[in-house]
């Protein structure tokens, strides 16, 4: 079977790679950072129901149904079921509405409609100002579950993953890729030889193009969140309108997530979240959530969404949102494809789509069994703020807790060392949640250096821990109000003064950070 | 009794200005919502070290030059901070506790072995020059989580001769992880000789100096620590763990001590209002309306660290009790987190140079005074300066406020 190349490890690139390793090719997938650094964690955590988009793309709104279901059935462990709802607002026009009803109908989509005074009987945070309540199948999906588990499967299926490369060439000869080279953060290059190449590195993907002198047309577009502290809301809340900014809610682990912003940029490193995007969200927050401004905000953090621009396009139109395989043949080579635009929710058609076209080209004629085979035979995944103290207790660990906010013991972390491709705190911070609480890594932030110093690392465990503080800091330092500026500076407090760490020690362009 | 002055906060500002108005003839009383930010200090006394400047036996008063001029040292007066660092470590209570003066900054070791210069030094704080060319034992307590025995190692494996790590059981095989609870158990513990001698069996024979977590004793830590000297025949000293760490703990027990045999302190007020008339404070008000009289006021509530200092969504920051001018560096518009962070730290009230408050009007209120963290135009992080600026600002208010009690 031919050996592919896929570059990028977020939900499609792990997507891709799944798909092709079941049925049958050799997979190669090289991603620059850790899986899913990139949109795929920057993103509202929403496996969605495709409610949002069914006025504006009914086709798109119900592939996204569809894949819900897919995906909720085989990777059960990353998804919870929490349902959502649209609400519209007694000054909002009805036309959205009626709208809205018929176009879940035609999607296929299940929509009920409640009496607003069901909802606000559990959703206490809400405004009253509700006019019209519409229950639909959202979920929440852990990208980083959905990631590791793909993952895990293409491994098991004879695929390889190269982690934290950069592929910085792509070679060709007689209109054919032959191979990549791919570089590491020391330098060091290596060839890797292919038969076929599928780009599904999203919002990077017009620069993996330019590699090969090629353009995507992509419009990149910047979208910030604000994390809260708690679960504000049960279930997710959208606005029932076209979607724009400030529409949604949804709880995530322990927080709340609001947003998002959009914003047109050049740069898909960008993920600095700007003052005003933090004033905009608290005002778009405020219509649903009158007593916002008094809840603890975390931090905020920004991502930037691949969506293609279709040739000819109307600028008047909502871009569309479902994704475009562009294949390469037209400017001359043979054996790339591109995959971009659609959402974490479609990863797996997009997947699909790609990897019949590439069969096509390479006369492979392999049926997609993504759908059917079941990843995880885990449990299902019900958030209970509980169940870590239970597993707390039953292993009589308590003197191990490493990180108190989210509960992360010392076995938990010696366990994830034990992967070779760890390379600094983040990738821990990714796979165990140490440092995603309310202290945001002051407290474990240094236990975690003592775990670590002398052990197979050979970083700086000073620059580490200053690291992994300027990283959380750069995304709380812009909700720097209420209690998070007292925490900002008891983390400053233990930091720079009780540590004797220098922040203005740190070199990296700080809009670039990526973790 | 009549209440002379009030006191907001239970800081090291709060007590020394108890302290030292005290000594000058007036009684105070302090009401404080709940802990200090002391308690995240390694417990030993910094006046300033610029972190550019950083260098081993400058004297920190030498680098007041570098400083702005609304910078509250500046405000305050070198020859006033001068003398009142002289004042605090003169104070009598520190021979009981044995502190340790330095002319100029020596280093000691914060929890993840870094540097931290500094010109007080709790008893047998480590201090990072007497561990040059020594052979070391470090002894860690099982269960313990949070010493960190292996980056203090590591950052002093350049200048030891020898590093080895001990592991031992804690006192009364207890299984604490909290550094609290492990210096509480120092203190219990019938026997520390027995506890050191089955330690001593263990310890390198030629190492000279024995490394412990901070954790020895809350109350009888000098004992404890005497103790392991005696019976170990080595040179012993404390190491800070991550905060809360002991050493600061026991400062602020001594400190509290110290002041509750004279003054009134009321923990869990939380005082909400001021009645102020002719630019003059007449009373407080706590949170159910209660009255509180005196002369003067101090606020000593610990800024935006401690919440003495509001900062709010829109990025206004507000002091609500009198509402003074805030010097307000928009943290919330940079560009750069450590911009922000800076200006943030930097926030705080502004004050004319007797540190009574400006309101806008730019009036002032004669008989309230701000000190530490409240101040505006300083920087903890990037200077060191924390007790340095909690004592000078302490010390020169109480001073203050027996000048103006003399005027009335
Ligand atoms: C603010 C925001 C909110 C969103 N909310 C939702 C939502 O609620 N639900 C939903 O379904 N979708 C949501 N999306 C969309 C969704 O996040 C993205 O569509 C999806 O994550 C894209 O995944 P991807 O794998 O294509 O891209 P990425 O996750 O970005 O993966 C691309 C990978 O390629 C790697 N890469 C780049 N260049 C190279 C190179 N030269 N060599 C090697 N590797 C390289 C990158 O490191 C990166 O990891 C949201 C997007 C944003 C921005």
């Amino acid at each position: 079977m031919p050996r592919i190349v896929v570059i990028g490890g977020g939900a499609t690139g792990c997507g891709v790679a799944r798909d092709l390793s079941l049925r049958g090719y050799k997979v190669i997938l090289i991603e620059f950072g850790d899986l899913g650094s990139g949109t795929s964690s920057r993103f509202h955590g929403m496996l969605q129901s495709g409610a949002r988009y069914v006025v504006s793309d009914t086709n798109y709104a119900a592939e996204c149904y569809r894949e819900r279901e897919i995906i909720s059935r085989i990777i059960p462990e990353a998804v919870e079921l929490i349902g959502g709802v649209f609400v519209s607002l007694k000054n909002e026009e009805e036309n959205y509405s009626q709208q809205f009803v018929k176009c879940c109908d035609k999607a296929k989509i299940p929509c009920e409609e409640i009496a607003s005074k069901d909802l606000l009987k559990n959703e206490k945070e809400l405004t009253s100002d509700i006019s019209r309540v519409f229950k639909v199948p959202d979920a929440i999906i852990n990208p980083w579950k959905l990631v590791n588990a793909l993952a895990e499967e293409i491994t098991k299926l004879g695929g390889e993953i190269i982690l934290n490369h950069q592929v910085v060439s792509i070679k060709h000869k007689d209109n054919f890729v032959n191979s990549v080279e791919i570089i590491n953060k020391n330098g060091i290059k290596k060839n890797i030889l292919c038969d076929g190449v599928i780009n599904a590195s999203g919002a990077w993907s017009g620069k993996i193009a330019n590699l090969f002198d090629q353009d995507v047309s992509l419009e990149l577009t910047k979208g910030s969140i604000m994390v809260f502290s708690h679960r504000i809301v049960s279930l997710a809340v959208n606005r029932c309108r076209m979607p724009s900014s400030n529409d949604i809610m949804c709880p995530s682990g322990t927080v709340s997530l609001w947003g998002t912003t959009s914003q047109v940029v050049d740069n898909p490193n960008t993920t600095k979240v700007n003052p005003d995007e933090i004033q905009k969200l608290l005002k778009g927050a405020e219509e649903l959530f009158p007593k916002i401004r008094d809840y603890r905000s975390f931090r905020a953090w920004a991502g930037v969404r691949p969506i293609v621009k279709p040739k000819n396009f109307n600028k008047d139109l909502p871009l569309p949102r479902s994704h475009s395989v562009i294949d390469h043949q037209k400017e001359g080579l043979n054996n790339i494809l591109t995959v971009c635009g659609g959402s974490l929710t479609t990863h797996r058609s997009m997947a699909e789509d790609v990897v019949n076209q590439i069969g096509t080209k390479l006369g492979i004629n392999k049926q997609c069994e993504t759908s059917e085979v079941v990843i995880s035979d885990s449990v299902k995944s019900n958030w209970n703020s509980t169940s870590y103290f239970k597993k707390i207790e039953k292993e009589k660990n308590y003197n191990d807790l490493i990180c108190e906010c989210e509960l992360i013991t010392k076995k938990d972390i010696e366990d994830v060392m034990k992967n070779e491709e760890i390379i600094d705190f983040h990738n821990i911070r990714r796979r165990v949640r140490v440092g995603f609480g309310p202290c945001q890594g002051t407290f474990c932030n240094s236990r975690l250096a003592n775990l670590l110093v002398g052990k197979k690392y050979d970083f700086d465990i000073e620059e580490s821990i200053l690291n992994f503080w300027a990283e959380r800091l750069k995304g709380s330092i812009s909700t720097a109000y209420g209690d998070q500026a007292k925490q900002i500076l008891l983390s400053d407090y233990i930091f720079q003064e009780n540590f004797g760490l220098n922040l203005n020690s740190i070199s990296t362009n700080e809009d670039e950070v990526r973790s | 009794m009549k209440t002379d002055v009030i006191i907001i906060g239970a800081e090291l500002d709060a007590f020394v200005t108890s302290i030292r108005l005290n000594e000058l003839g007036f009684n105070t009383r302090i009401f404080s919502s709940g802990k200090g930010s002391l308690l995240y200090s390694l417990g030993n006394i910094k006046i300033l070290n610029l972190v550019e400047t950083i260098n081993e036996k400058n004297s920190p008063f030498s680098l007041f030059d570098n400083l702005k001029l609304n910078h509250p040292y500046n405000i305050i007066g070198k020859e006033n901070v001068k003398k009142s660092i002289d004042w605090f470590f003169s104070l009598n209570f520190f021979n009981r506790i044995k502190i340790n003066q330095y002319s100029y900054n020596i280093n000691t070791l914060s929890p993840i072995g870094r540097k931290i210069p500094c010109i007080g030094l709790y008893y047998k704080q480590i201090c990072f020059n007497d561990l040059k060319n020594q052979e070391i034992s470090i002894v860690e307590f099982e269960n313990h989580k949070d010493f960190h025995s292996e980056l203090i190692a590591k950052s002093i494996k350049k200048i030891a001769k020898s590093i080895e790590i001990i592991k031992i059981q804690q006192p009364d095989d207890s299984k604490n992880s909290d550094s609290s609870s492990l210096a509480i158990s120092f203190d219990n513990l019938a026997s520390s000789e027995n506890y050191f001698n089955s330690l001593k069996k263990r310890l390198n024979k030629n190492s000279s100096i024995v490394i412990f977590p901070a954790v020895l004793g809350l109350n009888k830590y000098i004992k404890v620590i005497q103790t392991a000297e005696k019976i170990l025949n080595k040179k012993c000293v404390e190491a800070p763990t991550l905060p809360p760490s002991i050493p600061a703990i026991r400062l602020n027990l001594d400190l509290e001590k110290e002041v509750m045999e004279h003054n009134n302190l009321h923990k869990g007020s939380v005082i909400s209002k001021a009645k102020i008339e002719n630019n003059k404070c007449l009373y407080l008000m706590d949170n159910f309306e209660r009255i509180f009289n005196a002369d003067a006021f101090v606020m000593s509530n610990g800024g935006v660290l401690m919440g003495g200092i509001k900062v709010y969504s829109n990025g206004d920051i507000r002091e609500n009790i009198f509402n003074p001018k805030i010097q307000n560096n928009n943290h919330l518009l940079k560009d750069k987190s450590s911009e922000s962070l800076n200006a943030l730290q930097t926030s705080g009230v502004l004050t004319n140079n007797k540190l009574n408050p400006f309101l806008d009007d730019d009036s002032i209120i004669n008989n309230v005074f701000y000190t530490g963290r409240n101040l505006a135009n300083w920087n903890p992080s990037t200077e060191f300066s924390g007790e340095g600026i909690s004592i000078a600002s302490g010390w020169y208010t109480a001073n203050n406020i027996a000048e103006y009690m003399e005027s009335l």
